[in-house]
């Protein structure tokens, strides 16, 4: 055996009988991890799943005191076994030789802890316990008690009489195990051996902390014996009071250091031990100074490394000033690194601070002078606004809209009147007492919807700062990309890959290929390029699918800054994958998700599993009895017997004649003569049986426990360690979760563990910096897609908050359009491309399939360096490519040349310019603020006039072609969507159940990115009779996405000499590149410019 | 405070210590500091029990035997989510599984069957979240609705409980306040104390150990009357802390706190 799943073995540490063994190996970047590996003995099978399921998995990437860490499990098909990914202890562990009170104690900490998570029953003895010089304990194989106990290994020599028995074990057995172990150091130490190794559980220890009380009587110091190094401590309390806290620090003290010095120059840091803590100073003589200290630090002992030297009133034995210089030193190093992630991290959050500080600055506001509760309700409070107070019409606006006021952070109530001629708003039904209103204040109102989204991403930016998200890993190569250190070299076997792929899309498209092959390994994050029809959703599901295939517990998010993003790949999942959509209330209510969507969500899904459970139960239950038909009637009556239950004799028996009036005539000969209740029960016996009777009995119970499971609390479920809502469990029992960036942060699901294996974000090139924070901070391996290519993030809305962040920028010396302007995605791909050893955390889509070949050619050349291909026509699955993509027109020039693999061929042509230069008056109206065009618009409204015309049986096909009319500019958006009405044309409505659909949508830019429709009709807008800034559309992003959402015809309307003799760039903007003039020069060259669409076609 | 009910208090109470010598100089409404408190702890509890177990138990009984026969009892699949209950009681020995021909098939246990007829209870460690107050001038927990004097028990019952006021909400330069001098840490307070209180508080389970060290504090006060006498040999004073409308939710009149005015009284 060479590997285990992916990983590589180096050599076999231990075995344990022939079946499980322990293995040294590494990944495939280098990193060693130990491997425990199972022979699976099909009898096992269901055992071994279970015990993975609840004693081994939830362990996985938690970091427990003490506890050897699980990084992985899974079953490996090739050598039949299942294995564990440990941490690697082998360097630092060791068996226990120096049995001591400190290492002793450590261990039964640990035991305890475990214990307090209902956690027991331990594989225990001299090669699982092991420590390190420090003498903290590492206990290995936590949970596999019972596979070692299948397969005859544990080592008897350690075993209670009661597991010999074959007893399951209880913590008693654990304490045997580790008393057995220290047997000979406990030998004569207080009580210790005989209540733990008494012959019944009964005498032994019923709790650690009861233990844990006997070893600490044992008379032994804690200190770690060896010859660490002494350091002199002095303090500002005599010697006797300074005694208990020095003695503790000799046990085990933990200690940071700061990174700047006192006043006085020198170095410090915090302490601290069991039971205090507090500042010590380093001073030039060659000892540490303690002032007076109270109680414990517990920031310290979290963060802090434990003191590898001893502490002394007396003397100090070695240079500590030298040494703590070193270590201050160090620190400073480090804390540089830190400090330019910190600033990256505190730029991305001044833009959702200032969004969400614009909000609360918009919200109403109102000072109050006096309050006191009206005389007739307490309940209700009346404010007195100041003098001055002018604004009642919001307070109508507010009353009416039921919004709730706030005084500082407590919610007091809603308007329930209010009177300007003396100034008064009554609240009611408030919900604090006066006594604990101020008594003048302000009045505020709730926005905490509104700015929840800025508050999430805030929040995400300080989990970042302070590194408490899932994988720290990920802060330096997000904030700091140019320092990534390259990947380790890694041998990718893609034929191999080739075999195991899940969807055929991907076999003739090597950048697909490699795409879903490298994610798979080149983390902790891996960035896809995707430009316009390249794939990114397959690529997606592809991942998805061999995440979940190599691991079955594998959580997975996919996340994108919009529900339809989230959508899509959602769509695409196959129906094994087992996934649920997480979403908003109004989200469901406006209606945003996908209808192929909406049963995945977590309500919806769950009401399905109960009604599928409920189904199957019935199903499989009646097929065992009720084969006859008489006996599924019968099952079907008693049901209804069951639930007539309640209430006295004579009422139960008129519900049941009534109902036995009309029931079948099996039913009504059985009971015709029955009389009372127990005759009915009787018949019920003697027909169905009594076992039967009581599982129908237990169905309905299970029944009724299944449909609680939408009621918290109603149905728990409990695997021994973990009690759970029916509900959540379900829910936590998913492979992949579908939200928006910003829902997944959703307090909705603070009981659902939201920590995931992945987070795959796609369209990340559209999300700001604080919004691609907080889907991936849940992440410990992050994949983010998107095309930088394509529209960038909406910075913000408002021009006041644009001017405000900006100038906060700016006196920092920052560009606003470097920090926001760019999305974390592209930040990276820009950092990663300038550096070659970094380019393997990249790897761009390049074969589009979206648009014809002339579309595809022209976006290539001008959007992708040529680096986007055209699908290769000479493969047989893609020979009529071109056929699958013709707009079916008869144009008067059918063929255009292009250049593919740098050879000259003809391809069918697919794009037309309408120009509006020699029509009256084509130019634009000027008004930067509602840009609108009329001659564009009747332009585009003659086009649509003579597409109806041209595709005259488009309802009859299969698939009728649809239209998508772009404007970039808004004005022009609303001036289409009055001008044309689309219902107009008839070719292109669909109908459904009665409805007319217009297949035709206008839109602005930004709405149509992510989609795509059969005829693209473009409109420039921007016309000038004078030489002039071209503006907005300089950004030729916004070209890119508007034209390659064409699929089969582009039709670009606009003025095309103004675009090629007058329109001018801004010198200074990133965008100095005029791709939309270099366009319309193509297609000149091409002679694909007419005045309508009628002379560019035949007849 | 408002100047006639502070000269109601005076004349109500002015007279009550003069037989000790003692004339009531001063009234006043105080706000005396006690912490709210909120710390994670280990319980142990002995639950009975529960629908699912039960009914998986009842159908093995019932002849239901196999893991397959039960799931397809229940409509799942062998690997649903929910058969992570089959591994609560196979941990807690209410049944024990065998291979027979490829199937595992169940029996329920003897402790099963007493489970079942609820003649036997699971131990169980959970972890909750634990509300109490911590009394700063006495420095000891508290039930906001048992009167901190000790041996008024027949009372209690009657008794509306404290009105807790969050203290960073009273307004500092209209109020008197107590300062907050002790904040609760482990360090400080009592193991043992807390113990006998959290089970007292908590019938239905045990204390089994702190999660953690951490316990999130906040200032908290309640309003009290504060009568100040002063004996007239010796100047000494002493004090007496009384109900006002604002100490309780149901005002039952000036009740003298006497622990709360002793501790005072001596610090």
């Amino acid at each position: 055996m060479q590997k285990i799943n992916d990983y590589e073995i180096i050599d076999q540490i231990t075995s344990y009988g022939e079946n499980l063994k322990l293995w040294l190996t590494e990944d495939n970047s280098g990193s060693e991890f130990e491997i425990f590996t199972i022979q699976l003995k099909s009898e096992y099978k269901k055992t071994i799943d279970r015990i993975f399921k609840n004693e081994i998995n939830p362990f996985i990437n938690e970091n427990i005191f003490g506890v050897q860490k699980v990084i992985e499990t899974g079953f490996d098909k090739v050598n039949n076994k299942y294995y564990i990914v440990y941490e690697n202890s082998q360097e630092d562990f060791f068996q226990i030789e120096d049995f001591n009170k400190r290492n002793f104690l450590n261990l039964v900490k640990t035991l305890n802890l475990l214990k307090s998570k209902n956690r027991y029953g331990f594989v225990l003895n001299d090669e699982t316990v092991l420590v390190n010089n420090n003498d903290e304990v590492l206990i290995k194989y936590i949970g596999l008690f019972e596979i070692f106990k299948l397969y005859h290994a544990l080592d008897e020599g350690f075993l209670s009489p009661e597991i010999i028995a074959n007893q399951k074990p209880k913590i008693q057995d654990d304490i045997f195990a580790i008393a057995t172990l220290y047997q000979e150091y406990l030998a004569n130490k207080a009580n210790i051996i005989p209540k733990s190794l008494a012959k019944e559980r009964i005498d032994r220890y019923k709790k650690y902390s009861e233990l844990i009380d006997d070893i600490n009587e044992i008379k032994e110091s804690l200190n770690i014996s060896d010859t660490r190094n002494t350091i002199k401590i002095k303090s500002n309390v005599s010697d006797d009071d300074f005694e208990p806290i020095i003695k503790e620090m000799n046990e085990v003290c933990y200690w940071t250091i700061e990174t700047e010095k006192s006043k006085q120059g020198q170095i410090m840091g915090q302490f601290s031990t069991e039971n205090y803590s507090g500042r010590y100073y380093v001073d030039p003589q060659n000892y540490l100074f303690i002032p007076y200290i109270n109680d414990r630090y517990e920031k310290t002992i979290k963060i802090g490394s434990i003191a590898n030297f001893s502490f002394a009133l007396d003397y100090t034995s070695f240079d500590c000033f030298e040494f703590f210089q070193d270590k201050y030193d160090e620190k400073n190093k480090l804390a540089s690194q830190y400090k330019s992630h910190t600033n990256t991290l505190k730029e991305w959050q001044v833009l959702p601070k200032e969004e969400k500080k614009f909000i609360e600055e918009k919200a109403f506001k109102a000072n109050y002078v006096e309050r006191a509760e009206t005389r007739n309700n307490q309940q209700n409070i009346r404010f007195t606004l100041t003098e001055g107070f002018i604004d009642w019409d919001e307070i109508r606006k507010l009353k009416k809209e039921k919004v709730v006021l706030y005084i500082d952070d407590s919610e007091i109530g809603t308007i329930l009147d209010f009177d300007s001629s003396d100034q008064s708003l009554i609240l009611k039904d408030t919900k604090v007492d006066l006594e604990e209103i101020p008594a003048k204040g302000k009045l505020i109102q709730d926005v905490t919807q509104e700015i929840s989204q800025y508050k999430k991403q805030v929040e995400a930016c300080k989990q970042f700062k302070e590194r408490t998200i899932e994988n720290p890993e990920i802060i330096g190569i997000l904030t700091t990309p140019e320092k990534t250190p390259p990947f380790n070299r890694i041998d990718f076997n893609y034929d191999d890959f080739e075999k195991n792929l899940k969807s055929d899309k991907l076999k003739n498209d090597e950048s697909q290929k490699e795409a879903v092959l490298e994610a798979l390994h080149r983390k902790p994050v891996f960035l896809i390029q995707g430009p316009p029809g390249a794939g990114k959703t397959t690529v997606i599901v592809e991942l998805v699918e061999q995440l979940v295939a190599k691991n079955s517990n594998c959580k997975i998010l996919i996340t994108s800054q919009s529900n339809l993003a989230v959508d899509n790949v959602l769509e695409r999942l196959p129906k094994e994958i087992l996934f649920m959509r997480l979403a908003s209330n109004e989200v469901v209510d406006n209606d945003s998700i996908q209808q192929d969507v909406k049963a995945h969500l977590f309500e919806n899904k769950l009401n399905h599993w109960i009604q599928q459970t409920q189904l199957k139960s019935e199903e499989n239950f009646n097929h065992k009895i009720g084969v006859k038909s008489k006996n599924k009637a019968m099952i079907k009556f008693y049901s209804f017997y069951s639930r007539i239950q309640n209430g006295n004799e004579k009422e139960f028996l008129n519900e049941f004649f009534k109902k036995l009036r009309v029931s079948s005539g099996y039913i009504k000969k059985l009971f015709e003569h029955v009389k009372t209740k127990s005759a009915i029960e009787n018949i019920f016996k003697k027909e169905l049986g009594t076992t039967n009777l009581k599982l129908l009995q237990l169905q309905k119970e299970w029944f009724a426990f299944t449909s609680n499971a939408t009621t918290e609390g109603k149905s728990v479920l409990n695997n021994g360690s973990t009690t759970i809502d029916l509900g959540t469990a379900y829910a936590m029992s998913m492979n992949v979760f579908g939200a928006t960036c910003i829902h997944i942060a959703s307090s909705k699901y603070r009981k659902i563990n939201l920590k995931f294996d992945y987070v795959i974000m796609d369209e990340a090139s559209k999300a700001s910096p604080g919004e691609t924070l907080v889907p991936i901070s849940m992440g410990r391996n992050i994949i983010l897609i998107g095309d930088h290519k394509q529209l960038p993030p909406v910075i913000t809305r408002e021009e006041l908050i644009k001017d405000k962040v900006k100038k906060q920028l700016d006196d920092n010396g920052l560009d606003f359009e470097k920090t926001f302007g760019k999305s974390l995605f592209e930040k990276l791909i820009s950092s990663f491309e300038q550096n070659p050893s970094l380019e393997p955390y990249i790897k761009m889509l390049d074969i589009q399939y979206r648009m014809p070949r002339h579309i595809g050619n022209i976006i290539s050349n001008h959007f992708y360096d040529k680096k986007l291909k055209n699908p290769n026509v000479e493969i047989d699955i893609l020979k009529d490519y071109d056929d699958d993509k013709s707009h079916g027109l008869d144009l008067k020039k059918p063929l255009v040349q292009i250049t593919e693999n740098d050879i000259l061929i003809k391809v069918p042509n697919s794009v037309i310019f309408i120009t509006t230069s020699n029509k009256d008056k084509p130019n634009d109206n000027g008004n930067k603020f509602d840009r609108k065009n009329y001659c564009n618009a009747k332009a585009i409204q003659e086009t649509l006039e003579k597409l109806n015309e041209l595709y005259d049986g488009n309802l009859d096909k299969n698939k009728p072609f649809n239209i998508g009319v772009i404007a970039g500019y808004r004005g022009q958006v609303n001036l289409l969507r009055n001008e044309i009405k689309c219902d107009k044309y008839s070719n292109f409505n669909s109908k459904k159940d009665e409805k007319v659909k217009s297949l035709i949508e206008i839109n602005t830019v930004d709405k149509f990115q992510g989609s795509e429709r059969d005829i693209i009709i473009y409109d420039i807008v921007r016309s000038d009779s004078n030489k002039s800034i071209l503006g907005f559309l300089q950004d030729y992003r916004r070209i890119n996405v508007a034209l390659s959402r064409a699929k089969r015809l582009l039709i670009i309307v606009g003025d095309s000499e103004y675009i090629l003799k007058r329109a001018m760039l801004y010198k200074d903007d990133r965008f100095n590149d005029f791709k939309l003039k270099n366009i319309i020069k193509e297609l000149e060259e091409q002679r694909l410019i007419y005045n309508s669409l009628k002379e560019a076609v035949n007849g | 405070m408002d100047k006639k009910f502070q000269e109601k208090i005076f004349n109500k109470f002015k007279d009550h210590k003069t037989t000790e010598h003692f004339t009531l100089k001063k009234v006043k409404e105080v706000f005396i500091p006690f912490w709210q408190c909120k710390q994670k702890i280990v319980i142990e509890k002995n639950v009975e029990i529960d629908r699912f177990s039960k009914i998986i138990l009842e159908l093995i009984n019932s002849n239901v035997s196999s893991h397959k026969a039960v799931c397809d009892f229940l409509g799942i699949t062998e690997t649903d989510f929910v058969t992570m209950q089959f591994h609560y009681l196979l941990k807690n020995e209410l049944m024990t599984e065998s291979i027979q021909n490829d199937e595992t098939i169940y029996k329920v246990t003897h402790i099963g069957n007493e489970f079942l007829k609820n003649k036997t209870k699971i131990q169980n460690l959970e972890t909750i979240d634990f509300e109490y107050y911590y009394n700063d001038l006495t420095q000891n927990f508290f039930d906001v609705n048992k009167r901190i004097d000790k041996g008024v028990s027949q009372k209690s019952k009657r008794f509306s409980g404290y009105k807790i006021f969050q203290t960073h909400k009273l307004n500092n330069s209209v109020e008197e306040f107590l300062p907050h001098q002790n904040r609760p840490t482990l360090n400080i307070i009592k193991q043992n104390d807390f113990v006998s209180f959290f089970n007292d508080q908590k019938k239905d389970s045990t204390f089994y150990d702190f999660e953690d060290n951490t316990i999130v504090s906040h200032k908290s006060s309640i309003k009290f009357i504060l009568l100040e006498y002063e004996n007239d040999k010796d100047g000494q004073k002493e004090y007496e802390i009384r109900h006002s409308k604002n100490s309780v939710h149901q005002f039952e009149g000036h009740t003298l706190e006497a622990t709360l005015s002793l501790t005072y009284t001596s610090s």
